[in-house]
């Protein structure tokens, strides 16, 4: 909050935007630093940090999971047998990634990462991900995997395995006491990302209380097509309701909550169609402090310009809330390296031009997605320590 | 720690139909003779198989730490087997060292005495089960599977098996996808030893799925168009096993797990009143009567009717049979682990319906490494054929110059060095042919025997060995009688 209202002061102060600090926000999954630190180790936490300190940094945000793994002793997530092979639904993996206990108490890798930020006058805080699966079946949620009476289907009934449904108070709760678990990690800001959603989408809430709720209000049976605007705006009742609620919890306790997505376009339909949310409404009515725009379909033909459209149309419907766009080296499915692709250009001058049109449409900063060993090239670095 | 109204109403609903909290703990596993039940509990850092005595209520240790010990299974015999892994290290240090500090099946005796059935990697080997008859040990493992592009950081677990009685060695036989993050977990076999369930999870986004297939036969199938018959104690469908030259029509009894192989063709369905099949094959719709006769007997499959003078380790002649009258697959003993420079001989003796027309398979061999480690056929207007492939999986093949002239029974030789391919027919000197490597064939799997050959043609004899085949020629090197197959 404390940064809230400087940053309230600042704009009543009538200080010009440029003179506005622009923050440059790594995300950091220690899990990508594996086999190059040993992370289950203070050294390797402080090792970690300071190799992503190179790329001059002023906030760092800290995974708190990869999946399910998570990366504190977390009660909502433990289970006695929540690792392969003792849970024999959890699968195992060879490499060094499947070894990693990271939820053990030692070392209090938040509490390491948050002191070493604060003695480098940096924001710290956690970078968290929309749903407790990753991609693969070694990363189920433990939670979700013990409730499979709340898991997600799809329109014929099919099970989405360890995928819960929000439209189930008791995942609600459930959510939101993680919530309060990453704030017991005393964070600055509270990250929320999107993109990464473990494949959740409103194609799987054909959930009983769902269901019930479409059959009362239409006497009929839901509809085929999950894009269906009723059955979107049904969805988006549990969904905008649990975001409320995680805002209001980070801002109970101080935090700034921002959340991130992909694929804007000007036509911005993308997250109404992927994610039932409706961006806009929660940075009108100041459930968001931030909005991380992690990547736009630039195109081929004239990438920075679109660019510059797509940022100038998100600054505008932004509210109250501040607009980040990102750096990243990600090409998840742009990023810089789609830019390079696109203009011939160098990775550091595309990262300039990047930071360049950010500044110029009045975003508040760049994510950089994610900085893991050695993905931001010197060069890229060197751009990012221009900006400041 | 307050518990939800429903939870407690249920524990009371549950109390009320009998049931009974034995041990504070999870997967239990009750002694054959029903009296001590083998768990597991958590105890921090540590998981510990306590031995409750369902008479006295004692509860005694057979793994106490440090370590932790999983999946608790009894032998007929009342020795238990769990795996067991005790990771001192951090997941970097370990990685760095590669130390072999993962997870092994263990055998615990009666008599308290413990040893790892395999050794211990970095690889995870947990859930065990043994086959009734005391041989064959059933487990999961996360090594990967033979060839598997992600092999260093595979994710998923494989079925595999080893052989008690034999050497120690995993051999995989089964991987759910060649995607990577799909696996499986805890096969057990069925009382008779014949079928073999286990479950199947292909990534959390999917269902889950519990698979049955025989215990010889556990990666063979594919099959699809299923259909009842009128009474409902029949499926037909279409199905090609791995020795299988085409789809079939598969006739199948769940209730038995029984299943027989009808004849070529696809799309069969049971007439209503079940007394024939009607499938299609090569664009015709064809019926054929279905009887009695034609139900799945125990005796179906695997379909060998020969007497097979059994292998015994050390000898050349590591399998032989004759008189074959039905075709077959066999189990391919651990003898045939023939490595990558190993030389090995597989020869067939054929009568030979001189249809030249037609590909026929005499006899291949499949190992974990690929379903056709070796193979001895007829094609290309009636010449014979070996065949096995190279270091990267292809298939290389050596074959006559000439066809056969006409139909009859030739003795077929074909054999296999580090780096050549030999073919003799009727003990003449062997034509050869050169690689710049080929496949290791390290985990035997099965052989199929005379599956592929037309009704007309007859095998008569088959022999498996090791070394230089008795009546074939040494040869003068490879080169001057060259003839290869470059595809």
């Amino acid at each position: 909050m404390k940064r809230m209202s400087l940053l309230g002061f600042a704009a009543l102060c009538g200080l010009v935007a440029s003179a506005a600090p622009f923050d440059v926000v790594a995300l950091v999954d220690s899990l990508d630093f594996a086999h190059v630190y040993d992370i289950e180790t203070a050294t390797g936490t402080v090792q970690t940090l300071e190799h992503v300190l190179l790329t001059h940094p002023t906030t760092v945000l800290w995974r708190d999971k990869g999946g399910s793994l998570m990366r504190y002793p977390s009660a909502e997530e433990a289970s006695p047998v929540g690792e392969s092979p003792l849970d024999k639904r959890k699968l195992p993996r060879l490499s060094v990634y499947g070894n990693l206990r990271l939820e053990r108490p030692e070392p209090d890798a938040f509490g390491i990462v948050r002191g070493e930020c604060a003695r480098r006058g940096l924001v710290y805080g956690i970078h968290t991900t929309w749903e407790e699966n990753h991609w693969l079946a070694y990363t189920e949620s433990n939670w979700n995997v013990a409730h499979p009476q709340y898991m997600c289907r799809t329109r014929g009934g099919g099970p989405r395995l360890a995928t819960a449904s929000l439209a189930w108070p008791e995942v609600r709760a459930h959510k939101l006491r993680l919530v309060d678990e990453r704030l017991a990690l005393k964070p600055q800001v509270v990250f929320l990302d999107l993109h990464r959603n473990g494949g959740w989408g409103p194609h799987m809430e054909y959930v009983k209380p769902v269901i019930d709720r479409w059959r009362a209000k239409y006497g009929c049976e839901p509809p085929a097509d999950a894009r269906d605007p009723r059955w979107l705006a049904l969805v988006s009742e549990d969904v905008m309701s649990y975001l409320r609620a995680f805002g209001a919890k980070c801002h109970a306790a101080g935090v700034e909550f921002h959340i991130g997505f992909k694929h804007l376009t000007v036509k911005d339909d993308f997250l109404w169609n992927a994610y039932a949310i409706d961006w806009k409404a929660l940075a009108a009515d100041g459930t968001l402090d931030a909005v991380v725009v992690m990547d736009v379909d630039a195109g081929a033909k004239r990438p920075f310009d679109v660019t510059r459209e797509i940022l100038s149309y998100a600054k505008a419907k932004c509210g109250k809330a501040r607009l980040y766009f990102h750096c990243s080296m990600y090409a998840m499915p742009y990023g810089i390296p789609g830019y390079v692709k696109a203009t011939g250009m160098k990775a550091p001058d595309v990262a300039r031009e990047l930071l360049r049109i950010a500044k110029d449409t009045g975003c508040a900063g760049a994510y950089l997605e994610c900085v893991d060993y050695r993905n931001y090239s010197p060069g890229v670095c060197d751009a990012l320590g221009e900006i400041h | 720690m307050k518990l939800p109204l429903v939870v407690l109403s249920m524990a009371a609903a549950y109390a009320a139909c009998g049931e009974e909290a034995l041990v504070k703990g999870f997967n239990g596993a009750l002694s054959p003779d029903g009296t001590t039940l083998a768990f597991q509990r958590d105890a921090g850092a540590e998981t510990w198989l306590g031995l409750y005595d369902l008479r006295t209520g004692a509860t005694t240790w057979a793994e106490k730490g440090p370590g932790r010990a999983a999946f608790p299974c009894w032998t007929r015999t009342g020795d238990l087997l769990y795996s067991f892994g005790n990771e001192l290290h951090t997941a970097f240090e370990t990685w760095k060292g590669n130390l072999k500090e993962g997870y092994a099946i263990r055998l615990r005796g009666a008599d308290g005495t413990a040893r790892d059935v395999l050794p211990r990697g970095r690889w995870r080997d947990y859930s065990p089960c043994l086959s009734p008859d005391g041989h064959t040990l059933w487990f999961v493992t996360s090594r990967p599977p033979p060839g598997h592009p992600h092999a260093k950081d595979f994710i998923g677990s494989c079925l595999a098996k080893t052989d008690l009685t034999g050497s120690a060695t995993a051999s995989i036989v089964y991987y759910p996808n060649e995607t990577w993050g799909t696996g499986v977990s805890q096969p057990v076999v069925s009382p008779d030893g014949k079928l073999l369930a286990w479950a199947e999870l292909t990534t959390f986004a999917l269902p889950w799925r519990i698979m049955a297939a025989r215990v010889d036969d556990v990666r063979d199938i594919a099959a699809y168009a299923p259909n009842w018959s009128p009474d409902g104690t029949l499926l037909t469908f279409t199905g090609c096993r791995g020795d299988d030259p085409g789809w079939h029509v598969y006739v199948l009894d769940p209730a038995a797990g029984r299943m027989r192989r009808i004849c070529l063709g696809e799309n069969s369905s049971f007439a209503p009143d079940g007394k024939s099949l009607i499938y299609d094959r090569d664009g015709t719709v064809y019926r054929r009567p279905f009887g009695v006769a034609d139900r799945p007997t125990a005796n179906d499959l695997p379909s060998v009717t020969t007497a097979v003078r059994p292998w015994k380790e050390g000898e050349t002649v590591l399998y032989a049979g004759t008189n074959f009258v039905r075709t077959s697959s066999i189990p391919l003993p651990a003898s045939c682990a023939f490595g990558s420079d190993q030389t090995f001989f597989v020869r067939a003796k054929v009568d030979w319906d001189g249809d030249a027309n037609r590909f026929q398979i005499i006899a291949f061999g499949a190992y974990a490494e690929h379903p056709l480690g070796f193979q001895l056929y007829f094609a290309l207007n009636g010449r014979p054929h070996v065949g096995t492939r190279n270091l990267t999986g292809r298939h290389v093949c050596l074959h006559t110059r000439d066809p056969l002239a006409k139909a009859g029974v030739y003795e077929i030789t074909g054999i296999r060095s580090e780096n050549r391919l030999w073919l003799s027919v009727d003990g003449a000197e062997p034509i050869c042919a050169e690689y710049n490597g080929l496949i290791a064939l390290d985990h035997p799997q099965k052989m199929s025997i005379g599956s592929g050959l037309l009704p007309k043609s007859r095998l008569l004899s088959l022999e498996v060995g090791r070394g230089w085949p008795a009546n074939v020629p040494e040869p003068r090197g490879c080169g001057q009688n060259e003839w290869r197959n470059l595809k």
